[in-house]
């Protein structure tokens, strides 16, 4: 009975509603959008196909480079490898992610030139814009003695690795130890790599006479690389 | 009973006496019809041209790593107008990465015969990301956060700005003199009204932000309602 009563009373508004021009009802369409945003991948590996390069030279009394070692001795001994395999699952590429130099036996003048190519596994082109380069000289029980600096004051990554004596984490030529030439070269600095491209740069180490013996250097070096257009906020 | 007898008799007495006085209950009629025919008009709200694409790359610099491309699908006719207009668009955009965007203009077009009032436009977002209107752009432009929260993307709809070309001449490295929607003259589609066969030029843009992770596929849907002009609620 009181639902009848309810109904009516709706039915009654509804007419008068209607009586004045008031009728909820009207007409609509609707359209959609559908976004899909793929994003790409930005991978910067050392090269899966070509395996780095490690050379011996000596300096002769006229200051040229000559192959191997002085006099023909097999003293030091240098080699490269690529470690730490990694894998661009949007290229479907595979790269690795760590040069390792390795340089036993070395002495003052015996230069150990690297070559190694970097290649852009992922999908956006890159600007490899510097290095970190840090190290640690170590004694012969694997303590840290030192940390090691780098010195580059021109900026264009050919440079000197000093050893903190102080520890203050800047270089002193008056307590610091200047122990080992290290140059990073390629054609040009920033050096931008397209995807699917690959870029060959070269590692130059040369050993001074301050180097202490029986000690252990070992140098990190960080390559540093940001999408092509982002380049001007991290280069100056 | 005894009372429905006198009210009878009451009745036949009073019928009685006024055919004795001349009036007596008989007429002649005639009649005349209305016929109504209702022709109703028809609402058919779509997308009908990809006017034009473009994107950062093409002020920037000459490389072309990313891509927006959108197509029409799911067409449908308007029975009363004929035209056809499509009810979905799919912006897809591939390679993006941080500080990319692309924008598509396409049209929305009435194909009805009624005029038509964009009355509400959502965003619709897959389970795990939230969208922040812009206050300074209301519906017009939304940030995708993702659940780290992180910014992952914007998203701009928005009618076609009316200083167009004014803010695209500047020379590369290209860059606004401004915030993007101030100077491009961003303006919100709700309560545009669109007149049968007549469209409405509007802009959709993406751009990619420096959280978007590599390699994933972020997808969203905005769906566009319109409804007959003289119903718009503002």
């Amino acid at each position: 009975m009181e639902n009848k009563k309810i109904g009516a009373i709706a039915l009654l508004i509804a007419i008068t509603l209607s009586a004045f021009g008031l009728v909820y009802a009207h007409w609509s369409d609707m359209v959609t959008i559908d976004g899909v945003i793929e994003m790409g991948s930005l991978t910067l590996s050392w090269d899966w196909v070509e395996p780095p390069l490690c050379y011996e030279f000596w300096m002769d009394e006229n200051g040229q480079l000559q192959p191997g070692e002085f006099e023909g001795k097999l003293v030091g001994e240098c080699t490269a490898e690529f470690v730490d395999e990694i894998y661009d699952i949007h290229s479907d590429k595979y790269g690795y992610k760590k040069l390792i130099i390795s340089v036993t036996n070395a002495y003052p003048q015996y230069y150990v030139f690297t070559t190694a190519k970097l290649h852009n596994i992922g999908t956006i082109p890159i600007f490899v814009y510097g290095f970190e380069i840090t190290g640690e000289k170590k004694d012969s029980a694997g303590n840290v003695v030192y940390d090691l600096l780098w010195y580059d004051p021109d900026g264009d990554w050919a440079g000197e690795l000093w050893e903190d004596v102080d520890g203050d984490g800047t270089v002193d030529p008056a307590v610091d130890i200047l122990v080992i030439n290290l140059l990073i070269q390629n054609a040009q600095w920033p050096l931008q790599i397209d995807p699917c491209n690959k870029e060959k740069i070269e590692v130059d180490m040369d050993f001074k006479q301050e180097a202490e013996e029986c000690h252990h250097y070992s140098i990190y070096i960080t390559v540093l690389g940001v999408q092509w257009n982002k380049l001007d906020e991290v280069y100056p | 009973m005894k009372m429905n007898k006198k009210i009878m008799a009451t009745f036949a007495v009073l019928m009685f006496a006024l055919s004795i006085a001349g009036f007596v209950y008989a007429h002649w009629s005639d009649m005349v019809y209305i016929e109504a025919t209702v022709e109703m008009g028809s609402l058919t709200f779509g997308f009908t041209r990809i006017v034009r694409e473009w994107d950062w790359e093409d002020y920037a610099n000459e490389k072309e790593v990313g891509n927006g491309v959108c197509t029409l699908s799911e067409p449908e006719t308007d029975v009363h107008s004929g035209k056809t207009v499509y009810k979905l668009l799919t912006f897809t955009i591939t390679a993006a990465y941080p500080q990319y965007w692309a924008i598509n203009k396409f049209t929305l077009d009435n194909a009805g015969t009624i005029p038509v009032k964009i009355q509400r436009v959502t965003l619709i977002l897959p389970a795990g990301f939230s969208a922040v209107p812009s206050p300074d752009y209301p519906g017009a432009m939304w940030e995708i956060y993702d659940d780290r929260p992180e910014l992952i993307y914007n998203v701009w709809l928005y009618k076609e700005p009316l200083d167009y070309g004014a803010g695209w001449e500047i020379d590369p490295p290209w860059d606004f003199p401004g915030p993007f929607g101030d100077v491009y003259g961003v303006r919100a589609l709700k309560g545009n009204q669109i007149e049968p066969c007549n469209e409405l030029l509007t802009e959709i843009c993406v751009d990619p932000k420096q959280d978007a992770e590599e390699c994933h596929t972020y997808t969203f849907s905005i769906e566009i309602e319109a409804i007959q002009w003289n119903k718009y609620t503002p």
